[in-house]
Order: structure tokens, then sequence, then C-alpha cells
């Protein structure tokens, strides 16, 4: 094993100095697929974390529980779910969009957007309920108290897009369902080391392992420090 | 938050935005101009196609995107039309694949060769031996629990031509009953990992060795039988099956690969300075694991340059 | 029409173990405008509850609450918030956001789109006005108790409104807080077109700003009146307690038709009292009115006199709380630390207790 990593390390900074076409393009698509997922995810679920949170009405529990379950849903099986979907003999294949990296965001959007929902809407209602009357008192309507709670709870949301980042940046099975692990096409960080370590290449395989360390560690520390300054 | 900074995050919300529906725009007009090829893994990781296909895309400006995936994939999405064109090897499957009307215009295209590898202390003794005593040895030994045998067990065209052999005994193993015999469910590459950890034998394409045998202790036992050849064939997905194949890209990339230029690039493929496919259009002997029809000649010489092997 | 009716409110509230707590019923008063209002009770009694609801963040279970003559209960959201900028509300312990201090204070003036000009210069008078100069900057939560009490308020008095709500503000304020605050209150008053309910568990704080009282006792009023009805003539024996009658003892009242007096027989004393009561009553009298000496006193106007003896004595610091034993029964009485040393008394020292017949409150 010690040989292996060695072998990565050294692999790793090759690849990544010499400007390696395929390897940088591995970056790049990985960081587009899970950046775009994420932030796709982001706008849509702080708004829809919120509104939970804030208002009442029927069915709230159960629709609380939902959420919470779909937290949990087997990624692999979205991909599959998300392949039925896609595929040209599916009820979307005159999109043409299997084997894309959109499908690819698609299958990580599913991920992602439950856990933000979940973990924006937990930081929310944790928020002291004497600072939410005390904005309501001050003459907030819905759409003030709502942007001023999520600034209350900023560094809880952050932290719960940190976790759907790295889910997300992660995930292997449905994005190799979805995406198809084409060359110069498909292919991120979790598909190639797949594929790399099938094939025996298993310098390789930690080469990317270790490169896809550094970068989710490195947006992890951009983010962590937002998170702890003041904006 | 300031008016200044309130500006600055709706732009680049919205540029993002932007970036977003273009790349989402740029995937599916990508898709328009590309052909999906569904194939083993073990073809693809023989480096096979990534040698021969930028020929391919620079003379025809079409893109050819591969899919390496098992043959019940392959067949798979060819039917489903999530694939424009196969290259499989696994002739069973294939025909039955055609008389399904999936596939049309089947044409040979290569071949390359099984071997059997094991430990190089071969308690089996199968070195040498031809196929038949092969086999019944290796059955023998298994019994005696002097060896394990590792089948990939995916009904891959590795697996086919593994349980063809084990037929020509008529005696096929039992994963569940014999203890000697074990199915990985996976890819050449892992099986040879799992063979090797375990000091087994196994059946292995030429390719996957050439490429993997310097990091495995195994060693080459059994080849050259003409059971062990492995045909390759190419079909093109009916287009009437889904309207959306792209019958006409896909035809010229088969009628490339049947044609002079096609053909030759294949046999110029070395791994480890050994050639490992040895190219079949047009060839119309049992020897070679595929007879090319005359039908199938008098089809593709329209398109693949009149070249007939 | 009033500024603001309340009519047969009641609030329960639903707890975790799904038993109800009910904390207000039927709570109904009004309130004109210009004028104070002070709801006093006991902490529990349902004050801040009260609040919250007339501060359009709480919904009442039954019951209504009309602002000039509107009713606040089935509003839209747009609607109560429109009625929530003409209230303001200031809360017991202060709240304030993650943000520098400038962005709280700011921050009411900022939802009703007032333009960042005036934002600031209101801000600038605001917080010299409260003694913040030079923490504008600062963020506010990692202010001393003081420092985010001085935000609070000025926070909320920066709006303007036409309705404070107070919800016992001086209970936790520094004695500095306590002056800058007393005088923001004045000046409210001293506008007619300002109203102000505070809500207070001291008397004596409802009395100095109050022009109207409601006196709360475990979610129900015990009594509405001005401070002189609710302290001269304190309806039942909560309320009198509350507003400091600290000695209420136990009896039966005769009228005396000659002198126009009652004579309260309270197990082996007579008390003589103005009011003319007949029957069981609850005799109450203040401490401070009732005065102590090693004699007894040489004035008649004192028509109740008794002898007895000290029992406990507390020390207050300038001032000593003692309680004196007559016949058994017990009366608490006050005095200074420097006469207590002066009279050379002590526990066991016999003592004369007096104190007026009109200084006697029956219920």
């Amino acid at each position: 094993m010690v040989n292996e990593f060695i072998d990565g390390i050294i692999e790793a900074f090759v690849l990544l100095f010499s400007f390696d076409l395929e390897v940088w393009g591995i970056i790049l698509l990985s960081l587009r697929v899970s950046g775009t997922a994420i932030f796709v995810a982001t706008l849509v679920s702080l708004p829809i974390g919120s509104f939970i949170a804030l208002r009442e009405f029927r069915g709230k529990k159960a629709l609380t529980n939902l959420i919470n379950t779909f937290m949990g849903f087997p990624p692999v099986v979205a991909g599959l779910l998300i392949f039925l979907l896609l595929s040209k003999s599916g009820p979307l294949g005159s999109l043409g969009l299997l084997y894309s990296p959109t499908a690819m965001i698609v299958a990580q959007l599913f991920l992602a957007i439950p856990i933000i929902i979940g973990t924006s809407k937990a930081a929310i209602e944790s928020i002291n309920p004497d600072l939410k009357e005390t904005i309501l008192n001050l003459g907030a309507n819905e759409r003030q108290l709502w942007w001023e709670l999520i600034k209350e709870s900023k560094k809880s949301i952050i932290a719960g897009i940190l976790v759907a980042f790295g889910q997300a940046i992660s995930e292997v099975g449905a994005v190799m369902i979805v995406g198809g692990n084409i060359r110069w096409n498909t292919r991120t960080f979790t598909t190639s080391i797949v594929l790399q370590t099938r094939m025996g290449e298993f310098g390789m395989a930690m080469a990317l392992g270790l490169i896809l360390i550094i970068i989710s560690f490195s947006l992890n520390y951009i983010l962590t420090h937002l998170q702890m300054r003041d904006i | 938050m300031n008016k200044k900074n309130k500006i600055l995050s709706i732009v680049l919300i919205l540029t993002i935005s932007t970036l977003i529906g273009i790349s989402t725009s740029f995937d599916i007009l990508h898709s328009r101009n590309r052909i999906i090829l569904a194939t083993t893994t073990s073809t693809y990781d023989s480096g096979l196609l990534d040698y021969l296909i930028p020929s391919f895309e620079e003379r025809s400006g079409i893109l050819v995107d591969i899919l390496s995936v098992g043959t019940g994939y392959a067949l798979e999405s060819g039917r489903r039309g999530d694939a424009d064109v196969l290259l499989v090897h696994s002739r069973i499957r294939e025909d039955e694949f055609i008389s399904n009307g999936y596939g049309i215009h089947r044409a040979c295209i290569m071949y390359n060769d099984f071997i059997i590898i094991g430990p190089s202390n071969d308690p089996a003794n199968i070195q040498g031996e031809n196929i038949s005593v092969v086999m019944t040895n290796l059955k023998n030994a298994g019994e005696s629990g002097l060896i394990k045998f590792y089948s990939r067990g995916d009904g891959s065209g590795t697996n086919s031509k593994e349980l063809s052999l084990w037929d020509l005994i008529n005696n096929t193993p039992n994963s569940g009953i014999d203890s000697w015999y074990f199915e990985t469910g996976a890819g050449m590459g892992n099986t040879l990992i799992v063979a090797d950890e375990n000091n087994g034998y196994t059946l292995i394409d030429r390719g996957t060795w050439l490429s993997t045998k310097d990091s495995v202790n195994l060693i080459l036992l059994v080849e050259g039988e003409d059971f062990l050849l492995n045909p390759y064939g190419a079909i093109l997905v009916n287009p009437e099956i889904n309207l959306s194949v792209r019958y006409d890209l896909a035809l010229e990339f088969v009628a490339f690969l049947t044609s002079k230029e096609g053909q030759e690039l294949i046999s110029s493929y070395k791994l480890n300075n050994e050639t490992l496919f040895f190219p079949s259009f047009g060839h119309g002997n049992e020897t070679y694991g595929c007879s090319t029809t005359d039908t199938e000649i008098e089809f593709w010489r329209e398109y693949n340059g009149n070249y007939t092997g | 029409m009033n500024l603001l009716e309340v009519r047969n409110i009641s609030k329960d509230f639903v707890k975790n173990d799904d038993s109800v707590q009910n904390v207000l019923s039927d709570i109904s008063f009004t309130v004109k405008r210009g004028k104070c209002f002070s709801i006093i009770g006991p902490n529990g009694s349902g004050k801040t509850t009260l609040l919250r609801i007339l501060g359009l963040v709480e919904n009442p279970t039954d019951g209504k609450i009309l602002y000039l003559g509107k009713e606040m209960t089935n509003l839209s959201r747009k609607e109560k918030t429109k009625f929530r900028r003409r209230i303001s509300f200031v809360r017991q312990k202060p709240v304030v956001m993650n943000s520098s201090v400038e962005k709280n204070i700011a921050y009411g003036l900022k939802v009703r789109g007032v333009e960042e000009r005036e934002i600031q210069q209101k801000i600038e008078e605001i917080i010299e006005v409260v003694g913040l100069k030079g923490l504008e900057k600062k963020n506010a939560r990692s202010l001393s108790g003081g420092e985010m009490q001085r935000v609070a308020i000025a926070m909320n008095f920066i709006l303007n409104p036409e309705i404070y709500l107070l919800d016992e503000i001086f209970q936790n304020l520094d004695s500095m807080n306590v002056k800058l605050l007393d005088d923001f209150i004045m000046k409210i008053k001293q506008d007619k077109e300002k109203t102000i309910i505070m809500s207070t568990h001291d008397p004596f704080e409802a009395i100095k700003y109050a022009d109207k009282i409601a006196v709360l006792n475990n979610g129900q009023i015990a009594q509405i009146g001005t401070p002189n009805e609710i302290f001269t003539a304190p309806k039942d024996e909560f309320t009198a307690q509350f507003v400091g009658y600290e000695n209420i003892l136990y009896g039966i009242a005769e009228l005396d038709k000659g002198t126009g007096l009652s004579q309260i027989k309270v197990s082996d004393l007579i008390i003589t009292a103005s009011s003319q009561q007949e029957g069981e009553v609850k005799v109450c009298i203040r401490p401070e009115s009732i005065s102590l000496g090693k004699n007894p006193p040489s004035s008649t106007s004192l028509r109740n006199t008794f002898r007895g003896y000290i029992e406990k004595i507390r020390d207050l610091g300038n001032i000593c709380q003692l309680i004196v034993n007559c016949n058994s029964e017990k009366f608490l009485t006050t005095i200074t630390t420097l006469s207590l040393r002066n009279l050379e008394l002590e526990i066991g020292s016999e003592v004369f207790i007096s104190f007026k017949a009109t200084d006697v409150k029956c219920v």
C-alpha cells in the first residue's frame, strides 16, 4: 500500500504541474458538476427550507418527515431513476441529456436538495424565538424577516451547504450511471478513480484521490473561513 | 448588506445562472453531433479504441463517446436507443439482438484471443495441454482442493467464452456447490486482481493480460487454441426502434472500422510490443471465429471504400 | 374611539406533552390615545403574553383586539405588518441581531424604507442620547448587558411610533439606564398623540407613570382603575397585598354608629378603621403607616395603639423591617437602622405600635 501511496503523490504532482490536459479536464468537470449542483440546490432549497421553518400549515410534520427521509435517499438509486428518465426510451429521452454533465448535475441535485432544505430549516428553527419576534416587532414583513433570519443562522446554513457539497463531489454511483464515464466528457474524479482502479492503475487512482482531497479540503477551508468572518 | 453588495450579488447570481444555462444547452447540442459507441470494458481497457478513434474523428468530424460497460449493458443500451452502435464479442447474444430487431447490418471487425492464467507452480497441471484436458484437469484439481478458479460470472463476452469451455467437457461448475469455483460478478480487471490475490486460475483476454501482467504474480499457462478465439462484431442500432438514433453517423463509423485504413490500424495497435487484435473483416473462415457473410461484405463495401478484407 | 380595545382575550398554550396551560382568561380593557396604561402583576401572571398579543406576534385563543376600531385577529400578514409598524415593543431582556450597533438601530427604519441619509442622521442623534457614541461599528452581541439594553432602547425609540409596548423594561436596568429611560418615557408622555402600555411587577413604577392600571393575577384581571383607586381601594386581597399592604389580618367588623367607625375584632385585638364595614373582613395596613416607639404615643390621632415585642429583625441596610408580635398577631413595620440603634431595640424588646384609623383598609 505504501508503494501505491508514494506513486500516487509523485503522480499527482506530475499531473497537476505538467498541466496534463486530461487531468485538468477531470478537475474542471468535477467542479463544474458539483459546483453547479450546489449552486442551484442552494438557490432552490434555502427559500423552501425557511418557508417550512417559518410558517405553520397543515401537514407540516408530515413534510418534515418526508424531507428527513429523503436526506437518506441512496444516491445510486436516484441515479438509476434519473437514468430511466433521461434514456432515449424514457419520457425525457428527446432531450438527449443522458451521458452528459447535465445529467450528472441533476443526479447530484437530487442528493443536495434534501440536505440543504433539511439543514437550513433546522438552522432557522433553532434561532431564539425572541429574536424572531423582535424582528417582527421592528416592522419586518415576511421577506425581510426571512432574510434577517438567514443572516443570523448563516453559520449553520453554510455548514449544511458544505455537507451537501462534500456528498456531491464524493458521489460515484449515480454519476457513473447517468454520466457513462465517457472520456473527455463525463469523467469526474470519482468515476476516474473507479476506472483506474479497475484497470489496475493504482498509482494513478491514488493520484486522482489525492488531488480530489486537496481540492475538497481547499474549498471547505475557504467556505469555513467565510463562515467565521462576519459578512 | 448595502446597496453595492446587493447589486454585486445579483449580478453574480445572474451571471452564474446564465453560464449554467449555456453549459446545459451546450450539452444538448453536443449530443446531436456525436455517436455513442457501447463496448465492453475489456475492449476499452486494452486501449485500442483510444488509439483508433482519433483518426476517425479527425477525418469525419464525428465525435465518438465511448461507453465502457458490461456486454449486457451494451446490448441493453442498444435496445433502448441510448447507444448508436455496439462493438461486442458475444456472438450468440449478438445474433439474438439482431433477430429481435434491435440491431442491423452486423460486421465482423476483428478478433483477439483468451488465455488461461494461473499460479506459477501450476498445481492443476494444465500448461501445454489441449483444451479438453485443461478443463478436465482444472475440475479435478478443484475438487481435490488443490486450486481455485475465478469466473467473471457477469454475462460478459469473456464469461460466455468461459462457460462454453466448460461445455466442452459437459461439466459446468456451480459456484454455489463447488467450493473451488468463484464468481466475482465484476469486470476483467477486478476479477484478475481477485484471482491474483488468491493465487487462482482464470480466463482472461489477452488485451487485459498484456497491460496488467507486470503487476500480478500469475503466469500464462494456456494459449493458442481455436476455442480460445474471441471475435468482435460491430452492430448498428436499428433506427426504427428509436427515431433519435444517429444511424447515418454510426454507419460511417462502422464503415471506417471495416475499411482498409481501419483494419490496418487495428493490426498496427501494439501493447508491450505485442499485437493484440487481428483484423477479420471479409474472412469467411470459421478459424477466425467469425464468418463474414457475403451479404455483409456486399453491404459494407459500399461504404468502406470497396474493401473486402 | 379608543385607541385600543381588548375584549375577552384568553390564551391557552399547548405544551409538549399535549397538556393545556391556560395563561390568560377573559381579559378586557380599553386604552385611550395619549394615555399611559400599566399592567401590573407578579411574575408568571401573564403580562408578557398579554403584551405579545397586543404586539401582534401572538394570537389569542379567544377574544378580540381592536386597534382604532379595527379587529386584529383575522388580519392578513400584510395588514398585520402595517399595524406592527405603528407599534414599538421593548422587551425585558434585550435581544439584538448579530450585526453592528448601527445596523441594529437602523433596522426598524430600514424595513420601513426610510432613506439612508435620514437613517444616518437619526442614528447619530439617538446614539448621542443613549450614550453609545464610539460603539457604532461594534458587534451588538459583544456589548455588555447595560450597553445592549441601550441598543435595544435606541432600536425602538428611534422609530417614534404611535404606540409603545414596554415589557418590564426597568427590571434589568442599571441605575444609569433607569434615568435614561425615565427621561424618554416622560418625554413621550408629554406628547398627546403617543400612547404607552407598560407592564411591571413593581406597583410604584405604575404609580409613577400610569393614567390607568390593570392588576393581573394568574391570567385574570383583578382590578382596573386609576392609581389612586388601586392603591387606596384595592378590591381584593391579592391586589391589596400586591400593592404593598403587607399587613393583612382577618377579623370581624362591627359598625359603631356613634363614631361612624368600624371596630374590628382581630383575635384579641380591636382595630379601629374608618372604612364602614361589617362582618368578616380582611384588614390591610401598610408597614409605612405603622409607627413604633418604646413608649405609647402622645398623639391621640393614632386611634390604634398596641403593645407588643419585637419578634424578628431584618436588616436591609439603611432600613430594618421588624415583625412585632402583639397578642399573637404579627405586624410588619419599617424603621431606619439609625433609629433602631438609637432606641436600642433588639429581639424581645417591648415596643408600642400605632397607626391611624384612616390608614386601615378593609377588603
